[in-house]
């Protein structure tokens, strides 16, 4: 293979915005190779060629690095026709918009997931809910996010869904409860073939063990679930 | 004029992320309403329509609303040709990726600015001259960021040097004093004249106020230069 078309994403296991463009690239079949580093422990060639210390970035070739996991998603998509972004600059402008508005809510759901302290944890919580209430007005009559095509905004909401599948068990209050079109439109992302691909198998197993050693609201509300047979009902959110 | 396509900008005065939208409004020559909000007293009406709450919000017609500057600026420069995007897609996702890195780098400077707490000031500093290091290197043979073409990139930035220089004109602390690339860069994109209009003509001035009222860094140690008294003979806080 011509090296100077090598892809190779440098990615953390967990980290959402990685997964989006796992996805995309599970997705569109691309060829790549993943190295992966430690979020704590950033090797020198890493930090030389990435300004901002962030992952994603893909290596294209040798020398070419971009980053940023919405650029690098329109890149992808933009070199594997059929491109699933639109031509329209409105609707594209829209898109767009939508994929950072897919960052914030993914950023919140870790600083969930991750928050030691439980009136910061509270607020989170609120705040996503708020979110997601938006979102299923969006939903309304629609498969997807925008109509009944997949959009490359589909591909970004997965790991929003991949982590609240992930949360269902733990946090034993639905989250998605009173949201029935999320509930199906999540279900349906996740089922897509690059949305179970598009991850490191122990990407949940990592998730709940730094839920755990981080001690982390999520963790101290229901130590009975990461220690040892599953409780009743919900220690923390008890209604 | 059409209604449906009727350009309204929200925006906030001093806030660098509409600043970049008007600067590419002003080159590309739209017109367009702008309607100023405060970021403390956002209206009913703005909390419903746009979705994070954040400004440049950019209404077109009646209903449709865009946020995010580098989305809107790229929508803009779409609808109005000559684009400044490249076609590549490769170059369009460096110049993505160097849309959001101004932002980053904005944002520390902003932050850098009102910090009211001595010991994160000198670390945003820090962070601060270790990027213009490296923006430094990339403008090395180069006139614009992208070489000898003004693009879309360079519009990203002018906000970055109009903070600049309006703190080397209020205190003697030239950021940029051991990067002479960035500067003559940054001088070069500021006299652009979609630079000089692309702004509130009040900025600098409601900056200043800004410093001063919020007690910061800046202002406690250099207060003579906030309260007009005579320059003093030296930068009160960067001894160098």
């Amino acid at each position: 293979m011509d090296k100077r078309f090598k892809h190779t994403l440098v990615a953390f296991k967990i980290c959402p915005y990685c997964m989006k463009v796992l996805t995309i690239m599970c997705h569109k079949n691309v060829k790549f190779e993943i190295k992966f580093i430690e979020m704590h422990n950033k090797p020198d060639w890493f930090l030389k060629i990435s300004p901002l210390e962030k992952v994603p970035i893909l290596i294209i070739g040798e020398e070419v690095v971009l980053f940023e996991s919405a650029a690098i998603m329109e890149y992808i998509d933009e070199i594997t026709p059929p491109k699933l972004m639109s031509e329209d600059p409105i609707q594209k402008a829209l898109d767009r918009a939508k994929f950072e508005y897919s960052n914030e809510i993914i950023k919140s759901l870790y600083q969930l997931i991750f928050s030691t302290e439980q009136e910061k944890f509270v607020k989170i919580k609120e705040w996503i809910i708020k979110r997601l209430k938006q979102m299923e007005e969006w939903l309304k009559d629609k498969k997807y996010i925008n109509g009944n095509e997949l959009s490359l905004v589909d591909l970004n909401f997965v790991p929003v869904f991949v982590v609240l599948n992930m949360l269902k068990p733990i946090l034993l209050c639905d989250i998605l409860k009173d949201y029935k079109r999320l509930q199906n439109y999540g279900d349906s992302i996740t089922s897509l073939p690059c949305a179970k691909t598009g991850r490191v198998p122990d990407y949940e197993f990592l998730m709940i063990d730094g839920i755990k050693n981080q001690n982390t609201v999520l963790f101290r509300s229901n130590p009975c679930y990461f220690n040892g047979p599953k409780p009743s009902h919900c220690c923390f959110f008890s209604k | 004029m059409d209604k449906r396509f009727k350009h309204t900008l929200v925006a906030h005065k001093i806030c660098p992320f509409s600043m970049k939208v008007l600067t590419v409004m002003r080159h590309k020559n739209v017109k367009f309403e702008i309607k100023f909000i405060e970021t403390h007293n956002k209206p009913e009406w703005f909390i419903r329509i746009s979705p994070l709450g954040n400004v440049p919000v950019l209404i077109i017609g009646e209903e449709v609303v865009l946020s995010e500057s580098a989305i809107i600026m790229e929508y803009i420069d779409e609808i109005t040709h000559p684009k400044l995007m490249p076609d590549d897609p490769l170059q369009k996702a460096l110049d993505r990726a160097k849309f959001e890195y101004s932002n980053e780098i904005i944002r520390n400077l902003y932050s850098f600015i009102f910090s009211t707490e001595q010991e994160k000031f000198v670390r945003q500093k820090e962070w601060l001259i270790k990027h213009f290091k490296w923006i430094e290197e990339q403008l090395r043979d180069k006139k614009f960021i992208n070489g000898n073409e003004l693009s879309l990139v360079d519009l990203s930035f002018v906000p970055l040097f109009v903070a600049l220089n309006m703190l080397k004109s209020t205190l003697p602390c030239d950021m940029l004093k051991d990067f002479k690339r960035l500067k003559i860069y940054g001088e070069m994109i500021t006299s652009l004249p979609c630079s000089k209009t692309g702004r509130v003509p009040d900025y600098e001035f409601l900056m200043i106020d800004g410093i001063k009222t919020q007690n910061t860094v800046l202002y406690r140690s250099n207060p003579c230069y906030f309260n007009n008294d005579s320059k003093p003979q030296g930068c009160c806080f960067f001894r160098n």
